[in-house]
């Protein structure tokens, strides 16, 4: 292959159209994560943000400078929180609702940019600068992921946005066969997902929990982790086996995720995995952000399936054709 | 000797990928170190004490851990409050081991400071005037299934005098005891 042909494939994976399925549902969980999130939090509100809470500036200036591994981004947002006036209790309330507002727009397509930019630096203050401490991996994780989702066009189809526009205009609604637009924000968002499982994948490699088969049953024993907390000793075999099909998803899923044969099935499996832990573990929402992700690398078909079933979802017939999300076309 | 600045592309990577949320251990699955016995509950618990010498429960309002039985939810004030203690507690080992003490025992001071703070000023409102704070792990055996509580912390901080009465790290259990005045253990919810 030509240097010339390979920038050529480069730029095709990189610009063609390709389907915008995924991202639209990834704008619908993620808006939905942060507003159920926060919504929760409301009863914790002043503890966990407030001026006098638990790393309220009242207190906490000493520790900025030695906060270890928050380096860049708490930095970042540190330096946007100077920028706001003084923390009172009244605009931590403030930004909170802006927050929950603004994630919910994001979420139904309303303004989808705006709510979506507005609710992610809200997000992003409060989980970076404000208390790192009260949240888990996935709030980090989740926040570049949603960047791709806002820079790519999914307020588009499926939104109030696009509702409002086709009552203006009279236009009909998009076949799903429309739903497309440049490949870049899926490209994105699929490669940050493979990034996250060979990282963790491969940091377990040499871990005596996964290589002995404990680690599930440690987590679902431990109290801070598990939603039952209960003498799991009698299913360690089950546990022992659920342990080692993990230790082996997660590392190859940056190269199986690709193959359009095996890619769909590891991409369901990664999901059911995910889904399992969602039932019996407490990790924030670590299991929808990254089934939402997982959707980027289904096919096409399978997610109009999903999207018909959705309240007011596209109602055209199905293209008798599988068009493939994580293929190139 | 390793010259420093090779260590600088590292660490620059790892601060590039932390920036992207990418993290190579996820805290669910602790470490196994070949251990018999392994974390069932972490366990943090606040009390405060009036002038009169009657207390009051700042956190969890029920007093008690809760180590077994259905949780929905983890709250996020144990995670934050738990996960402020870790970053107390590994500065606190490292100062144990480091020369370079400064830094750590800073931060760690800066930590609890901004915990007990909160707490004297939450408990302020039921005249507290001083916060006692314990925070153990409860471990259970793999093989019969017992518990063993393993203590880390007990402290206690004046909120008159805005600074620390008490600091004991990884007290033994009997020093625990006397220093909370009741058994320890967790409950079933």
């Amino acid at each position: 292959v030509s240097a010339r042909a390979a920038v050529a494939r480069l730029d095709a994976w990189l610009f063609a159209p390709q389907p915008v399925q995924p991202l639209v549902l990834a704008r619908i969980v993620f808006g939905l994560v942060i507003f159920l999130d926060h919504a929760f939090r409301i009863g914790d509100l002043q503890t966990l943000y407030g001026p006098e809470g638990l790393m309220g500036p009242l207190w906490f200036p000493p520790l900025k400078p030695y906060l270890g591994h928050f380096v860049w981004d708490a930095r970042a947002a540190h330096a946007l929180e100077a920028l706001l006036p003084a923390l009172t209790p009244g605009l931590v309330a403030a930004l909170y609702a802006l927050l929950l507002v603004a994630s919910l727009c994001f979420a139904i397509g309303l303004r989808t940019r705006t709510a979506g930019l507005v609710a992610l630096l809200i997000f992003a203050w409060l989980s970076r600068a404000r208390d790192p401490f009260a949240y888990w991996g996935w709030a980090r994780f989740m926040q570049p992921l949603m960047l791709y989702v806002i820079l790519a066009p999914s307020g588009r189809f499926y939104s109030v946005d696009a509702w409002l526009r086709r009552r203006r205009s009279g236009e009909p609604q998009p076949s799903l066969e429309q739903w497309r637009a440049p490949a870049w924000p899926l490209r994105l968002l699929q490669v940050h997902t493979c990034s996250m499982y060979a990282v963790t994948g491969l940091a377990r490699l040499d871990d005596l929990g996964w290589l002995r088969g404990h680690a599930l049953f440690n987590a679902l024993s431990n109290a801070q982790f598990s939603r039952f907390v209960i003498d799991w000793r009698p299913f360690q075999s089950l546990l022992a086996a659920a342990t080692w099909a993990t230790f082996a998803l997660e590392p190859l899923a940056p190269l199986l995720l690709w193959t359009r044969r095996i890619g769909p099935a590891w991409a369901y499996a990664l999901i059911a995995m995910h889904a399992g832990l969602e039932l019996a573990t407490n990790v924030g929402w670590w299991s929808f952000v990254m089934g939402a992700a997982l959707l980027s690398f289904l096919p096409t078909s399978h997610l109009d399936a999903l999207l018909r079933r959705l309240p007011g979802g596209p109602r055209a017939a199905a293209p008798l054709l599988s068009r493939g999300a994580a293929g190139t076309g | 000797v390793r010259p420093r600045w090779l260590d600088r592309p590292q660490a620059l990577a790892r601060d590039a990928l932390l920036v992207a949320g990418i993290e190579p251990g996820i805290v669910v699955f602790e470490d196994e170190r070949g251990e018999d016995e392994k974390i069932r509950a972490n366990c943090v618990l606040v009390r405060g004490r009036r002038a009169d010498g009657t207390d009051v429960e700042l956190y969890p309002p029920t007093g008690r851990c809760a180590a077994r039985g259905f949780h929905p939810r983890l709250p996020p004030v144990h995670l934050a409050l738990t996960n402020m203690l870790d970053l107390a507690a590994s500065s606190q080992e490292r100062w144990l081991r480091d020369e370079r003490r400064g830094a750590d025992r800073a931060r760690k001071e800066a930590v609890l400071a901004s915990l007990f703070r909160h707490f004297c000023r939450a408990g302020g409102r039921q005249d507290v005037s001083s916060i006692s704070l314990l925070w153990y792990f409860i471990r259970v055996s793999y093989g019969s299934g017992a518990d063993r509580v393993q203590p880390h912390l007990i402290s206690q901080w004046s909120c008159e005098l805005d600074a620390p009465r008490i600091e004991q790290w990884f007290p033994d259990e009997s020093a625990l005891l006397r220093f909370w005045g009741e058994p320890l253990g967790g409950s079933g919810s």
